[in-house]
């Protein structure tokens, strides 16, 4: 008796299994989804957004490693108009079959004109609470045209993925530290000021060109050219590498330094009503470049002091261009002193958050910019005859 | 009843049933409800501080129990405050545990659908993990216990490491100044920081089956000194990453910290499914203890041999229970009603019953 109602327990048991084991419920077969890798927003003609969102193509990847030239794209850009983001990529699906997957998208490109008109805590709402897009996705604005930054005339080149890789991994100065979806979270919904990286493809090509800067109405309110995004990079130390010029004279010939590391201390202090700061920028590198016509030889300290201070004073000259810029025209604070304020000070900075950007334009900074010649490379002297 | 010779644990595993207990599913959450509280990036001290208050609590727990070693609360309750009066008590503890394990179920299946199964109905991911749970608690508490040996590494091992992969984004100026609008709302957000650590009262049931009675109070130091470092290393990590005005906003602020990176390089580039899966774990461990509370203690109340019976009762409860919140901010509520209910009954209940003893005591004494 005993065994025949372990039979039957067992049998039903397994038929059970037969049941449960087969299913993958929500399965999605990989090739029928359209893998977003990375997506842009425009302004319509007649004022709606334009969404456009850049699906790669395995099969075009898939014969490049099979060695045969083809002429198919590696991807495709699919586009729709609506009042928003949500009803336009819907819209897409009534073009192009598949499911719409974002896990895989890298980059989000606005335009200049949306950025201007649209705040950014709406037009990227949808990418912060959608499931699927990742908080490491790079955020930038589009000077022209967002859609033609995501075009290439190369082949075998996906735009989206392209503009991602120079993001996380330049290292001049001349670029922002790559701003993804996570790090700008923080600064918009506190109302701070904060940069995004412009990408410029009004010449045919995408390349990466200065700073939109974004108002603490999280509107875009100006714009920094590359010399400028170069001082702010010198500001915050976030710099990685990159040049400054190293001479004053033009008849001194190009003298160019090499950025090895770079650190800055932002001291805020309170005296009564006035709020000040000082500034320490502290860098190491190395002559990359040194075409004087003296040669007056690097063996000798004296000569790359020389350098040294010259290439101070340049630093010097950047970082006051953009504190001139923007303290004093678009007076926002886009650095990062307010930030070290509200450690120093919370409970005064608790009470004049809400018009920081005012205060700080009347805020006084002084800086101080020490650079160290390191080395001069390989070559120390000429032989001059 | 469950008192035979084999129905003993071991320190180390007492330690892992309250460790176990407490990390639950609220940890997704916690950096957000904490700072919501706090204000400041000062959540973190909070959390050290209502930990060590919570540790103070179970130790008075643990000097309560030691006066009736070789019964539960369930049973005791009943000496000490008159049979119906315990029964009454006992009684809404055991519908709490209840509500706890379907809590723990809800937000398993909530999360699940989120990230892992998103086309799976709820019923489909929790039939399993209920079934499942029935299965494991059938063989008792020394099932149990090894079970939740086993999760606790790997659980902790992955956690941390998913934690600690994302150091990338961590900036330390989000968290600073230290206390710099005064310990005041730390204060302030105490009682929701305590809330974290709900669970802890299992001491009272588990301790009739601890095999080396005089280690307890070292158990639950070490049981609940393991959650403390756990969630302080969280909150710093969530809150250091996003600054205290970006995690406010976020509803699972734990699984988007795990989303905004990526590592190149490493085998993985994304962590985020990984955390999940094995945190399910861990909100499973959750679930079948408090699944075993409660079942134990129907057993002792209609002082019955076996609590098999109660087992196969409750699990239809359990999942009718979880099906009561109809949205996600639903499913929050309860989290935060049970928190509340575990923080001040079990405080209040243990200080007023160690006082009765006391009393009680000292009145023998004198006769």
């Amino acid at each position: 008796m005993g065994k025949c109602k372990q039979t039957l327990l067992l049998t039903f048991m397994l038929l059970s299994i037969l049941v449960l084991l087969t299913g993958c419920w929500s399965n999605k077969p990989i090739e029928e989804l359209n893998i977003i890798v990375g997506s842009s927003i425009d302004k319509d003609q007649d004022q709606q957004i334009k969404s456009t969102l850049q699906y790669v193509v395995p099969e075009a990847m898939a014969k490049k490693a099979g060695g045969s030239t083809s002429q198919q794209k590696p991807y495709i850009n699919v586009s729709a108009v609506a009042n928003s983001l949500e009803p336009a990529g819907w819209k897409t699906t009534l073009k192009r079959e598949g499911i719409i997957f974002g896990p895989h998208q890298k980059t989000v490109i606005i335009s200049e004109d949306i950025a201007r008109e649209i705040p950014l805590r709406q037009i990227t709402d949808l990418y912060y609470r959608d499931i699927d897009i990742r908080g490491s996705t790079h955020v930038f604005i589009a000077k022209g045209r967002a859609d033609q930054t995501l075009e290439t005339k190369e082949q075998n080149v996906i735009p989206a993925l392209r503009i991602a890789e120079i993001a996380t991994q330049s290292f001049t100065t001349e670029v922002l530290t790559d701003t993804t979806l996570m790090k700008i979270w923080g600064r918009m919904n506190s109302g701070s000021s904060f940069l995004l990286q412009m990408l410029d493809s009004t010449s045919g090509e995408v390349s990466f060109n200065g700073a939109a800067v974004i108002g603490n109405t999280s509107k875009m309110i100006g714009f920094l050219n590359k010399e400028e995004v170069q001082g702010i990079n010198w500001l915050n130390g976030e710099g990685k590498g990159g040049y400054v010029k190293a001479y004053l004279k033009d008849e001194d010939k190009p003298t160019y330094y090499q950025i090895g590391s770079m650190k800055s201390k932002i001291k805020p202090h309170v005296n009564g009503k006035n709020i000040s700061f000082d500034v320490s920028i502290e860098s190491e590198g190395r002559i990359a470049e040194y075409w004087n016509p003296h040669l007056k030889e690097a063996f000798n300290n004296k000569n790359v002091k020389h350098i040294e201070k010259a290439a101070e004073k340049e630093v010097q000259r950047l970082i006051e261009n953009v504190m001139k810029k923007t303290q004093k025209e678009l007076k926002v604070d886009v650095v990062g002193f307010g930030n070290e304020l509200r450690i120093k000070e919370p409970k005064l900075y608790n009470k004049i958050k809400n018009h920081w950007d005012e205060e700080f334009s009347k805020a006084k900074i002084h800086y101080k910019v020490d650079l160290t010649i390191k080395d001069y490379g390989m070559l120390g002297s000429k032989n001059d005859k | 009843m469950n008192s035979n010779p084999v129905d003993r644990i071991s320190t180390y595993q007492v330690i892992m049933f309250l460790a176990n207990f407490i990390l639950g599913a609220g940890i997704l959450t916690l950096p957000r409800t904490l700072t919501e509280k706090v204000g400041t990036p000062d959540a973190w001290i909070g959390i050290i501080m209502s930990g060590l208050f919570i540790i103070l609590i179970a130790l008075l727990i643990v000097r309560l129990c030691k006066k009736f070693p070789n019964e539960s609360f369930y049973q005791f309750s009943q000496k000490l405050v008159g049979k119906w009066l315990g029964i009454i008590i006992s009684m809404v503890i055991i519908i709490y545990y209840i509500c706890l394990s379907a809590f723990e179920v809800r937000s398993m299946a909530e999360t699940t659908m989120l990230y892992l199964l998103q086309g799976t109905p709820t019923w489909a991911v929790m039939m399993p993990f209920l079934w499942i749970g029935l299965y494991l608690v059938i063989g008792g508490i020394n099932s149990i216990a090894r079970m939740l040996e086993i999760i606790f590494p790997i659980t902790v091992l992955c956690f941390l490491l998913v934690i600690f992969l994302g150091i990338g984004i961590f900036e330390i100026d989000n968290l600073r100044p230290v206390l710099g609008m005064g310990i005041k709302p730390v204060i302030k957000g105490l009682t929701t920081t305590s809330l974290s650590f709900a669970g802890f009262e299992i001491m009272l049931v588990i301790y009739m089956f601890m095999k080396e009675k005089k280690n307890a109070s070292k158990a639950a130091i070490f049981g609940i000194g393991i959650p403390l470092v756990f969630y302080t290393i969280t909150v710093i990590s969530v809150v250091g990453s996003f600054s205290v005005t970006g995690v406010v906003s976020q509803t699972w602020p734990v699984l988007t910290f795990v989303r905004s990176y990526e590592i190149t390089g490493l085998f993985f580039e994304r962590f985020d499914s990984i955390l999940l899966v094995i945190w399910i774990m861990q909100i499973f461990a959750t679930f079948i203890v408090s699944f075993f509370a409660a079942a134990i203690g129907m057993a002792q109340i209609f002082n019955k041999k076996s609590f098999h019976p109660f087992l196969f009762a409750i699990i239809p409860i359990i999942y009718l229970v979880a099906m009561i919140p109809e949205d996600i901010n639903g499913v929050f509520k309860m989290g935060d009603l049970l928190g509340n209910f575990s923080f001040y009954t079990f405080g209040a209940l243990t200080i007023f019953l160690l006082f009765v003893s006391f009393v009680k005591e000292k009145v023998n004494g004198k006769m």
